[in-house]
């Protein structure tokens, strides 16, 4: 049942938002069935992945999914640009239906070696993602969450943060458009964006550059003594981001955008959920955190994307469907443990519809673009809450992590992602206006800046 | 003229010294020659760097990617080699070669071959109408999994979810899921498989056709004894 918008205001006081990178449900929460485990969970099927529909053609070839028992760090990223994404999802060109087998295929265009385990058809153990599987097991999560646009990053971190996107892949800087931030502002929402790297991806917004130098951004490491501040009431909206690992001026990234081993992510989700459910009561009893990947960043799903039939980008670009399946944890004491949604649908802009319904002053809706995605399917976060039993947060034990890594010297820049973040830094680096703002702010660029 | 000669020659030299030193490290090629072999036999590993090169020889692991990982385990035993050349090796078990070149500048290069003992062959492809009622894939041994000269064909199984037609090498076998056939038995893996299906359900191959998403076999090797 719908909950009212007065039941909403009561029950929810913040929405911690974070995004990760590059992961799809089958890598990151498939292993949840396998085996007959959760059997209300539809991941990966076993006792071995190799059933027919699970192959992947590629050069003649059979390629089969496995099951990833030991973390680390893959040799190389993995195809996910919007062409890449078109040969991932598989549709059959005599049926025109989508058989999302063209992983293996799309591995071996962009040069991947020729070996029997391709990296994009692992899926993770338990043991690798002991994080996501304790969220999986204590929380809601949702089986049916697709990446909004068959896509890159930016164009579904946009769908994320603003329910339309002005560009179709991941180029460099991003032009000009309104996001989430305008839409609370607007309103007098209050907002914060924690960032666990050096500067966040609203910095790929030159719009952004006056307001990242601000107080309305602060580094991760603060939110939980801010979460404790009685003198400064939490915003009502937060936004988390991990370190990038697009980032070349990262020392630690942990967004788990390959080739990065997964374990650095987990440890960082880990810290989120531990800052906030150690928070004042009256912060985590009406706390929502909810944690996406911005899209499957390669890396194989068994589960065609949902039709879009008719959506139009802002770009004037048809999509015909979503990007394939991404892990997606509801995690608030107001949502239902150990459960698994699969009979309503999602996308990111889900987000921006529950902001709406909490947050627009006068009942209003999110944007006309985010209401075309509702007309399409998607729900609302507001519909995986249930207020009938709230809960304390339980506490999180402690998982062992490790992740075996080379320490090497700094990253090439190869990636339209990459070079996105290096101009956006060495741009407002050169900027008189911005220069010795952002250098005070955060001492750790001084050493980009001197290289 | 000889001290012309002498003195072109150290310039080269020096300057190979240079790039050698200075230059980025690299790697053009490796290449494991078959890919996939019976048990103790020979391949050829071939390689061309620039920089220090050091070759290494490692069991495969299982529960983890075998492609190329960031760096060698702990403990593997790396040898000095040529920045080019061609070594023979006895096989017994699967194997990844990880070939590394350092200079003093820059990120070391490195890359990753592997060989397969005894290894199964998925042959798979996107099927495509044959007819109205037919659905074929036309599968052919990738040079990169080629098989050594000992091995032939052993049992061909059906992993498709449909039932199979198998043709090859003037050879047939029809094969419900999951079932083998010795039909080829001792045949040359070499030259293509051709996979067909019929529809069973639903309209004529074409839109909206129930067609399967792969056609899959296995062809197990026959290793001698």
């Amino acid at each position: 049942m719908a909950l009212t918008r007065s039941e909403l205001q009561d029950a929810v006081g913040t929405i911690f938002i974070v995004i990760m990178e590059n992961r799809s449900f089958d890598h990151v929460l498939g292993h949840l069935s396998f085996n007959g485990k959760r059997k209300d969970v539809d991941g990966v099927i076993g006792p071995k992945p190799t059933s027919p529909s699970y192959i992947n053609p590629a050069n003649g070839q059979g390629y089969s999914p496995f099951l990833v028992t030991q973390d680390g760090a893959l040799g190389q990223d993995l195809p996910h640009d919007l062409k890449s994404v078109n040969t991932q999802l598989g549709r059959n060109p005599t049926s025109g239906k989508y058989a999302m087998n063209g992983f293996a295929q799309a591995y071996f265009d962009l040069g991947g070696s020729v070996t029997n385990n391709l990296p994009p058809l692992g899926f993770m153990d338990r043991s690798c993602v002991p994080v996501s599987g304790w969220f999986a097991d204590n929380f809601t999560i949702c089986d049916r969450w697709f990446s909004s646009l068959p896509t890159s990053t930016h164009p579904n971190k946009l769908m994320a943060l603003a329910g339309k996107s002005i560009v179709d892949d991941t180029f460099t800087l991003i032009p000009e458009q309104d996001t989430l931030l305008d839409w609370l502002s607007a309103r007098k929402i209050d907002w914060r964006v924690y960032h666990d790297g050096a500067i966040s991806f609203f910095a790929l917004m030159k719009q952004y550059w006056g307001l990242i130098v601000g107080d309305g951004f602060r580094r991760f490491d603060s939110l939980q003594g801010d979460l404790h501040d009685a003198d400064s009431p939490t915003p009502q909206v937060v936004i988390i981001e991990p370190a990038y690992a697009d980032a070349p001026f990262e020392q630690h990234p942990n967004d788990n955008h390959p080739p990065l081993p997964i374990a650095f992510g987990e440890n960082f989700l880990s810290r989120v959920y531990r800052a906030i459910s150690s928070a004042p009561a009256a912060v985590s009893s009406r706390s929502v955190l909810i944690v996406i990947h911005d899209e499957h960043g390669g890396f194989w799903d068994h589960v065609p994307p949902q039709p879009t039939p008719g959506y139009t980008s802002i770009t004037g670009t048809r999509f015909e469907t979503t990007g394939p399946r991404v892990p997606a944890y509801i995690i608030s004491p107001l949502v239902s443990a150990k459960r698994c949604v699969d009979d309503l649908l999602f996308d990111h802009t889900s987000i921006l519809q529950f902001v709406a319904e909490r947050f627009a002053p006068s009942g209003g809706t999110y944007s006309h673009e985010v209401d075309l995605r509702a007309d399409l399917g998607f729900s609302s976060v507001s519909k995986l809450l249930d207020l009938s039993a709230p809960r304390v947060m339980p506490p999180m034990p402690d998982f062992p992590l490790t992740a075996p890594m080379t320490l090497q010297q700094q990253r090439p820049i190869q990636s339209t992602g990459q070079r996105a973040f290096v101009q956006a830094l060495d741009s407002m680096l050169a900027s008189s206006q911005y220069r010795s703002q952002i250098l005070t702010k955060y001492p750790s660029l001084h050493a980009w800046d001197a290289a | 003229m000889n001290t012309d000669i002498g003195r072109t020659l150290r310039a080269a030299a020096g300057a190979l010294i240079a790039v050698s030193l200075f230059g980025c490290a690299s790697i053009d090629h490796l290449a494991v020659t078959p890919a996939t072999i019976c048990p103790s036999e020979n391949v050829n590993v071939s390689w061309s760097a620039s920089g220090t090169t050091t070759l290494a020889q490692v069991p495969l692991q299982s529960g983890q990617s075998d492609n190329c990982v960031d760096s060698l385990a702990a403990g593997a035993t790396q040898d000095s080699v040529p920045s080019s050349g061609t070594v023979r090796r006895q096989i017994t078990d699967n194997s990844v070669f990880y070939l590394e070149a350092k200079s003093w500048f820059g990120k070391p290069a490195h890359r990753c071959a592997r060989v397969f003992v005894n290894q199964a062959l998925p042959l798979s492809g996107i099927p495509s109408c044959a007819g109205p009622r037919t659905v074929r894939v036309v599968a052919r041994r990738p040079a990169e999994s080629a098989w050594g000269s000992q091995a032939r064909v052993g049992t061909v199984q059906n992993i498709s979810g449909v039932t199979v037609t198998v043709a090859h090498a003037g050879l047939s076998a029809r094969l419900e899921t999951n079932a083998s056939s010795e039909v080829f038995s001792m045949a040359d893996p070499s030259g293509d498989w051709i996979i067909e299906s019929p529809l069973t359900s639903g309209p004529n191959c074409g839109p909206g056709a129930d067609v399967p998403n792969s056609l899959s076999i296995q062809v197990n090797p026959a290793c001698p004894h």
